[in-house]
C-alpha cells in the first residue's frame, strides 16, 4: 500500500509541465554561473565566493523554496482540490504514513530536481578544485527541501491557499525578516540549510554568511520537521471529506 | 377545477414582462466590471482568507512608512531618514510582486476557470472594454501598496517637520516624482502580470508564472550585473529593474546601470505600452 502511494504521487507531482517549469527554473543558478564563467578571469568576486553567494541567493533563498513549495503544495493540496482525496482518504492506511509518504516524495523530487544542476553550476564556477562545497550543497539542499515539503504538506491541509501564503512566507518571512531581526535565525529554514552547509563544508563562517551554527541548525531542523509532521497529521484527521470546494 | 372565465395562455403565461427601464449602455457595463473587480481583489464581497491576504499585504506595505513617520515625529533627531521616497519600492518590492500575483491570477484567472467569460460578453461590452477594466482595477488595486504609502509617508514627515516651510520647500519636489513612480509601476506591473496570467489554466499555475517573470530575471539580474560590463543591458529584460532605473531617474538619483537616463523613460514607457497591448490581443484572440 505504502509502495503504492508512493509511486502514485511520484507520478502526479512529476506531471510534464509541472516538471519542465522546475527544471527551467533549476537551470537558473547553471545559466549564471555560465556568464560567470564565460565572462573570463576573475579576481573580484573571487570564484569561492562567487560559488558561495549562487548557492545562498540563487538555491537556497529562490530555487529551493519555489520548488519545495510546487511539490509540497501540490503532493497532498492537489489531491484535496481535485477531489482524488476522497478515496486516498477511504483507504486503511494510517494517516501519518499517509503524511509521511507525500512529504518524503515532494522532498525526493525537490532534491533530484534542483541537486543536480545545483553541483553543476559550483563546478562550473569553481572548475573542479574546492570539492567541498558539493557536499555541503548536497547536505544543505537535503535538509531544506525536508523542513520545507513538511511545511508546506501541513500548509496544503490547513488551507486551500496554502501556495499563496507560503509564497508569502518564503519572500517575507525568510527573505526579509531575517535581516531586520536577528532573533528570527531560529526560525528560518535558509539559516538551517546555511548552518548544514557551514557544518558540511568547513570553509570560514563569513563565506556562507551562517548565523546559526552547524549542530543547532540542524536540531531546530529536526524539531520543525517532526511538528510540522505531526500538525499535518492531526489536521489530516481531523480532516471531513467535502468540507471545502 | 376553478370557475368563471379562464385567462388566455393560462399554461404558457408565465408572467414575464418585458424590460422598459433606463438602459445605461456600454460604458455602464465596463465601469459595473471595473468595480466588481476591484472589490473583488481585495476580497470585498468575498470570503475572509481573500481579505486578510489582500490587506494583510498592504498593510506589510505600510509598514516602513509608519517606522519612518512615527519615529521622525516622535524621536529627538532632527531630520531622521530610515527610507527616502526613491528607495521606498526597493524595501517592499517583494510585496508588490506578491500582491500582482495574487490579484492579477484572481482578476483573469476565475472568470475562465468558472466559465463566467460569455455571461460578460453577453452584455454590450467588447474585448478591449473587459481588458481595460481588469487593467485598471488591478492597478487601481495597486496603488494601495505603491502611492499609498508613499504619500503616507510624504504628508507624515511634512506634519512631524519641526519647520514645516522649511521642508516643505527642500521636499515638495519629490511629490511629482512619487506620483509619477507610483503610476508607472502599478500599471505596468498589472499590465504584466495580467498578461502573464492569462496563460496559466489553474490559480497556482498564474500564482507561479507571474512571480517567476518578475522574480527569476531580477534574481539572475543582481547575480550577473557585477560580473562584466556588457551584462548591464541585462537589466532590461527584467521588469523590476526597468522599473527601479526610472523611479531612480524621475527622482533625479544615478541608477545603478550606466546609461544614460532619457534610455530608462523610454524603456519602462515601452514596457508598459507592450504588456498592455499585449494583453488586449490575447484577450481578444482567446476565445
Amino acid at each position: 500500500m505504502t509502495r503504492a502511494l508512493l509511486t502514485l504521487t511520484a507520478r502526479q507531482l512529476l506531471g510534464r509541465r509541472r516538471s519542465l517549469f522546475i527544471v527551467l527554473l533549476a537551470l537558473i543558478p547553471v545559466l549564471v554561473a555560465a556568464v560567470y564563467r564565460l565572462a573570463g578571469g576573475q579576481t573580484d568576486p573571487l570564484p569561492i565566493e562567487f560559488a558561495a553567494g549562487i548557492l545562498d541567493t540563487l538555491v537556497i533563498a529562490a530555487v529551493l523554496p519555489l520548488t519545495a513549495l510546487v511539490f509540497g503544495t501540490s503532493a497532498l493540496g492537489a489531491e484535496i482540490e481535485d477531489g482524488t482525496a476522497v478515496y486516498l482518504l477511504t483507504k486503511p492506511v494510517a494517516r501519518w504514513r499517509i503524511v509521511l509518504v507525500k512529504i518524503a516524495v515532494a522532498a525526493g523530487a525537490t532534491i533530484a530536481l534542483i541537486l543536480p544542476p545545483a553541483v553543476l553550476a559550483s563546478v562550473i564556477v569553481l572548475g573542479g578544485d574546492e570539492a567541498a562545497l558539493t557536499p555541503a550543497l548536497a547536505g544543505a539542499v537535503a535538509v531544506g527541501a525536508v523542513v520545507y515539503c513538511a511545511l508546506f504538506v501541513a500548509l496544503s491541509v490547513r488551507t486551500s491557499r496554502a501556495l499563496l501564503i507560503g509564497l508569502a512566507y518564503v519572500l517575507i518571512w525568510e527573505g526579509i525578516v531575517p535581516s531586520i531581526f536577528d532573533v528570527t535565525r531560529w526560525i528560518s529554514v535558509r539559516q538551517y540549510m546555511l548552518g548544514t552547509a557551514d557544518l558540511i563544508s568547513g570553509a570560514p563562517r563569513d563565506v556562507l554568511a551562517a548565523d546559526l551554527g552547524g549542530g543547532p541548525a540542524l536540531i531546530a531542523a529536526a524539531c520543525l520537521t517532526v511538528l510540522t509532521a505531526f500538525a499535518a497529521t492531526r489536521l489530516l484527521q481531523r480532516f471531513e471529506i467535502g468540507q471545502r470546494l | 377545477m376553478t370557475a368563471g372565465p379562464v385567462p388566455r395562455g393560462t399554461i404558457y403565461d408565465l408572467g414575464y414582462e418585458g424590460y422598459d427601464g433606463p438602459r445605461q449602455g456600454r460604458r455602464y457595463a465596463v465601469w459595473s466590471l471595473y468595480v466588481l473587480s476591484l472589490r473583488s481583489a481585495f476580497g470585498l464581497g468575498r470570503g475572509a482568507l481573500p481579505k486578510v491576504l489582500a490587506f494583510g499585504l498592504v498593510t506589510v506595505a505600510l509598514i516602513p512608512a509608519l517606522i519612518q513617520v512615527i519615529i521622525a515625529a516622535i524621536g529627538p533627531e532632527e531630520d531622521f531618514s530610515f527610507v527616502q521616497p526613491h528607495e521606498y519600492y526597493d524595501f517592499i518590492q517583494v510585496v508588490i510582486i506578491l500582491f500582482t500575483a495574487a490579484l492579477a491570477s484572481d482578476l483573469v484567472g476565475s472568470d475562465r476557470r468558472f466559465g463566467t467569460l460569455v455571461l460578460y460578453f453577453s452584455r454590450p461590452i467588447r474585448w478591449a472594454d473587459y481588458g481595460a477594466a481588469k487593467l485598471a482595477a488591478l492597478a487601481t488595486g495597486l496603488f494601495a501598496v505603491t502611492l499609498l504609502p508613499q504619500t503616507l509617508m510624504f504628508f507624515g514627515n511634512w506634519l512631524g517637520a519641526a519647520d514645516a516651510w522649511r521642508w516643505a520647500e527642500t521636499n515638495a519636489v519629490d511629490f511629482a516624482p512619487i506620483v509619477g513612480s507610483g503610476l508607472m509601476i502599478s500599471v505596468t506591473f498589472a499590465a504584466v502580470g495580467l498578461l502573464t496570467a492569462t496563460y496559466a489554466a489553474r490559480r497556482a499555475f498564474a500564482i507561479i508564472s507571474v512571480l517567476a517573470l518578475f522574480l527569476i530575471p531580477f534574481i539572475v539580474v543582481e547575480a550577473i550585473t557585477d560580473i562584466s560590463d556588457d551584462a548591464k543591458y541585462a537589466a532590461f529584460a527584467s521588469p523590476v529593474h526597468v522599473m527601479r532605473s526610472f523611479t531612480l531617474v524621475l527622482f533625479n538619483e544615478v541608477p545603478a546601470i550606466d546609461l544614460p537616463w532619457g534610455v530608462f523613460i523610454l524603456a519602462a514607457f515601452a514596457y508598459a505600452a507592450a504588456a498592455a497591448a499585449l494583453l488586449l490581443t490575447r484577450l481578444r484572440n482567446s476565445v
